[in-house]
């Protein structure tokens, strides 16, 4: 068994979302489904969902540097359950890009050491020493550091969230 | 004789260089004159002298597949073996990555994991136990080096989720109690001894929710990490152990093992040529016979190359399935002495390796190459004409044997040279040189003592028999020389056992002072033991790294028991009063010789720098160890809580006693018991090197038996002219008895000597370099009158049979001599 061939197939291998998000459609029973009209309230639902199978927190980039080079840097940490409110996996993908370069790293956890997870208030999503946090979501700090790169970016909300 | 002239060759007739018949040419067999007789029948022929000698086929395929099976086990035990250390070392990332553990040896709690995942380290926690005599081990396999059961049914959504799934091997899986509800997934590739499972499943099988036994720290750790001192204090960073420390530990095993595979090769090998060596003597009419009908040589040459072929093929299978049955019986030995010895665990099965087929057969061949390839010289370079030239062979094996005996000095040169050499390769090839050196060497100094009895010789029956044994002498030399390494090797592993079991039986009457010996399960149980009519000695001990090696330190509570049983090999005056008053440490030989430590040397303990007061032995322990009064360990490790304790009273008072205030007998140790389980193991490491032994002293005498019996042809032109000199059949049947006693005698007393240098290396060089410590030779001198007993009887017996025959031979053998001139 291999955790990175697993972790791909349930991200990506996904034929369509339609059928369930990478194979997550079979056996399914006991999860919360996702239904139209759900009332959402914050910021309460900015933390994880555990009656849910899956879920992530993301954000791209685009940074302009004090010399005028531009870069992109991407964020991401996905939840996935084994089983409905119980076994919790963690995962997350950072990367920063140049006109030249891609660097990029992963991070893998389990939910029951506390390595992992999401807070709403004061909000905090983190996997190790990678962090996206904030009072609230107008403004976060954002990290994440590999062997070969680290960032720490300071995020503003300039407008009304989106749904 | 062998340079006849090459005209008397007979030319090919029709001067095709290959000699391949045109189809359609000759009659039914080979008997049509000026035909040369047809490839299959010239097969047929050949071949149809073993129906006529079945017992030396029989020899030659015993040869090749003795040498084959004792190789094939040799090797089948330390692939094994290799193996299991090898899965060992990856699942639990000891080899390739470094670790963090509690300064004190306790357990790490989960928070402090956390706390270090939060913090920028990449680390991965293990928790590790013993269930049921099984190691348990529960990790995270999302964030482990590497993962158990590959391809073996499991998948991680099923280990993750409980109950969860435990990975190993059947016979480990069954140790486990039946309540367990975690799906048992069976993998034959598991490190044996090893059960694998996730770590909140292992921390509640082991009953430690929370705690973790250690970290490993993974490759490819992010950039602005803090120091580990800030993050986790307790914690202390050990180096990878590298390669696996077990297998450096055992590597001295297996080449111990290697080395007896190749001498027991060697002895097959012996076999085999003997017999190869007899059957082409046989042919040698008979292949005249062909080659005067017109086969020509190279035909000759490459149908007995595939008969050999032939033999190598079958001996290879049997070999194979001798040597795969015999290592299925050594290895439970092998594994309990590894287990035992290094605590490396290596499974009690064998699982056949297609490398083990494919050595069985490249060893098979090449044994039958170098059996059979003096013979297929000797044909090749057979005059058409020849007769068998004894008093030629033996001046011409005199100049080889110069030769041979100076390359022989040449290498017991290197031998003593590398006396002075420390490693553990050095050891080995000082060893070989030895070994090799002598055998090399021998069969001149025999030629030189047989030349001195002939000189001394006054009578002539007595000058003919000096004289006649060392024409004899080149025909025994290989046998001899299969004698006097085994003789040798014989003297040598038993002086080294025997050296050990003195040694070691002495050691563990200073290890075990104690009358009973009680583990508690938590330390308040120690209030049990405050009321005993006994002393009490707490067993304090605490992992510590000394000089960046893992080590122990001890805590000795002062008591006259151990200065009794206690023996040092070198100490200060008064080591006892100083050590009881914490002015100092003890420490064990393997820490005192890797580092050089002396008696008044300085050594640092946390914060004290205290004098070492003494060196003791410490056999068979692969870790430093330090030991300190009872008062300073105590001060240095506060948290040291003993739940192990040494009672010196009498036993069947205290049992009860223990009983009642609660302690189950299962915990409560008897001494002698101890001791004996001790000892029982450590006969078991040696049951292996005992049998391989004993195989190369009995095809030592096969080998002799199949010289002798290859000769006995050969020597009928010098025995005829003796026996119409008027010696009876029956006197020069007791004249070749004696003969190979008295060489076999002179073999066995030269390999005393050689034999009590291989001791001598083994306790000196070999033990030193492999473990750390030397052991003192002692020398048994009964033993030594029984294996040279032993080896005239292995003389005599492969003897009998050669002088039977000449005793019982028809008369008119004897006179074909002068009729036919041979």
């Amino acid at each position: 068994m291999n955790v990175k061939a697993l972790l791909v197939a349930i991200c990506l291998a996904s034929p369509a979302l339609g059928q369930g998000f990478a194979g997550l459609g079979e056996g399914a029973e006991g999860f919360a489904e996702v239904t139209p009209g759900r009332a959402f309230a914050f910021p309460e639902d900015h933390g994880a969902h555990p009656a849910f199978r899956t879920e992530w927190w993301y954000v791209t980039a685009n940074l302009t540097g004090p010399d005028g080079t531009e870069y992109g840097a991407q964020w991401t940490l996905f939840r996935s359950a084994l089983r409905p409110g119980a076994e919790q996996v963690w995962f997350a993908h950072a990367a920063v890009t140049s006109a030249e370069d891609h660097l990029a790293t992963a991070r893998y956890a389990r939910g029951d050491t506390g390595q992992a997870g999401v807070t709403a208030a004061p909000f905090e999503a983190w996997i190790d020493e990678w962090r996206m946090a904030g009072e609230g979501l107008e403004a976060v700090t954002l990290t994440a550091a590999g062997p070969d790169f680290a960032y720490e970016l300071a995020l503003e909300a300039e407008g009304p969230l989106v749904l | 004789m062998t340079g006849a002239p090459r005209s008397l060759l007979p030319k090919n007739p029709r001067g095709a260089p290959g000699g391949r018949q045109p189809p359609g040419r000759g009659g039914r067999g080979a008997a049509a004159p000026r035909t040369p007789p047809r490839t299959g029948p010239a097969l047929t022929a050949l071949l149809s002298h073993w129906r006529r000698a079945p017992l030396q086929a029989l020899a030659l395929l015993a040869g090749l597949a003795l040498a084959t099976a004792l190789w094939t086990a040799v090797q089948a035990i330390n692939a094994e073996a290799r193996a299991a250390y090898d899965s060992a070392a990856a699942l639990l990332g000891e080899a390739d990555h470094p670790q963090l553990t509690a300064a004190d040896g306790g357990p790490i709690p989960l928070a402090t994991y956390t706390a270090l995942r939060r913090a920028g380290w990449l680390v991965s926690p293990v928790v590790e136990g013993r269930l049921n005599g099984q190691r348990l081990v529960g990790l995270d396999p999302l964030s482990a080096p590497t993962l158990p059961g590959e391809g073996a049914g499991t998948d991680l959504a099923a280990f993750l989720t409980p109950p969860g799934q435990i990975i190993g091997r059947g016979d480990s899986l069954a140790a486990l109690p039946p309540g367990v509800a975690a799906a048992r997934i069976e993998d034959p590739s598991a490190a044996p001894g090893t059960l694998v499972t996730d770590l909140a499943v292992a921390q509640e099988l082991l009953a430690r929710p929370g705690q973790l036994s250690r970290l490993i720290l993974l490759p490819g750790q992010p950039l602005g990490r803090p120091p580990l001192e800030e993050v986790a204090p307790g914690l202390v960073l050990q180096p990878a152990s590298g390669a696996a420390d077990v297998s450096r530990l055992t590597r001295s095993f297996h080449l111990n093992l290697t080395a007896f595979g190749f001498l027991a090769f060697a002895t097959g090998i012996f076999i085999a040529h003997g017999a190869v060596g007899l059957a082409i003597e046989q042919r040698r009419g008979l292949v005249r016979t062909l080659r005067a009908l017109g086969l020509p040589l190279s035909t000759i040459l490459r149908l007995l190359a595939f008969e050999l072929l032939l033999f190598a093929l079958a001996a290879a299978l049997l070999g194979l399935a001798l040597g795969l049955a015999l290592a299925a019986l050594l290895l439970p030995d092998v594994s309990a002495s590894l287990a035992s010895l290094y605590r490396a665990e290596v499974p009690g099965q064998l699982s056949l390796r297609p490398a083990a087929v494919a050595a069985a057969l490249g060893m098979s061949l090449i044994g039958a190459g170098l059996a059979g390839g003096s013979g297929l010289w000797q044909i090749a370079r057979m005059p058409l004409l020849a007769s068998a030239g004894g008093r030629a062979w033996a001046m011409r094996a005199g100049r080889g044997r110069a030769i041979q005996a100076a390359g022989g000095a040449l290498l017991l040169a290197g031998a003593a040279a590398l006396t002075r050499a420390e490693s553990l390769p050095a050891a080995f090839a000082l060893l070989a040189g030895l070994l090799l050196g002598a055998a090399l060497i021998l069969p001149a100094v025999l030629a030189l003592i047989l030349k001195l009895g002939e000189a001394a010789a006054r009578r002539p029956l007595a000058q003919w028999v000096w004289a006649d044994s060392r024409q004899q002498l080149p025909g025994l030399s290989l046998a001899l020389m299969a004698l006097l390494l085994a003789m040798a090797a014989n003297v040598g592993v038993s002086t080294m056992v025997s050296s050990f079991r003195a040694t070691f039986t002495g050691f563990l009457d200073q290890r075990l002072i104690a009358d009973l010996y009680v583990d508690l399960a938590a330390p308040e149980e120690a209030e049990a033991l405050a009321g005993l009519d006994a002393r009490v000695l707490p067993l304090l001990g605490a992992e510590l790294v000394l000089r960046g090696h893992p080590g122990e330190l001890l805590g000795m509570r002062p008591d006259p028991a151990y200065r009794e049983a206690w023996g040092f090999l070198d100490a200060l005056p008064e080591v006892w009063e100083r050590l009881d008053a914490g002015e100092g440490a003890l420490v064990n030989e393997q820490f005192a010789r890797a580092e050089g430590l002396a008696p008044g040397d300085a050594l640092s303990l946390g914060p004290e720098s205290l004098p070492i007061l003494g060196i003791y032995g410490d056999y068979g322990n692969p870790d430093w160890q330090v030991i300190v009064g009872e008062a300073l360990f105590r001060r240095l490790h506060p948290e040291v809580q003993p739940t192990r304790f040494g009672l010196i009273g009498e036993p069947a008072a205290l049992r009860p006693v223990l009983a009642a205030a609660g302690i189950p007998p299962g915990r409560v140790t008897d001494q002698a018991a101890m001791k004996a389980a001790a000892l029982e193991i450590f006969e078991r490491t040696f049951t292996v090197t005992a049998a391989l032994n004993a195989a190369t002293l009995a095809t030592a005498a096969l080998a002799m038996l199949f010289s002798l019996l290859t000769m006995a042809g050969r020597r009928l032109p010098q025995l005829a002219p003796v026996w119409a000199m008027g010696l009876t059949r029956g006197r020069l049947a007791g004249l070749e008895m004696g003969r190979a006693m008295m060489l076999a005698a002179l073999t066995a007393l030269a390999a005393l000597p050689l034999g009590l240098a291989l001791a001598l290396a083994l306790l000196a060089k070999v033990n030193t370099a492999a473990f750390g410590w030397a052991l003192p030779m002692a020398l048994f001198p009964w033993d030594y009158a029984r294996l040279f007993g032993l080896c005239l009887l292995a003389a005599a017996l492969a003897a009998l049979w050669p002088a039977w025959r000449l005793w019982r031979i028809a008369p008119a053998e004897l006179l074909k001599v002068f009729a036919h001139e041979r």
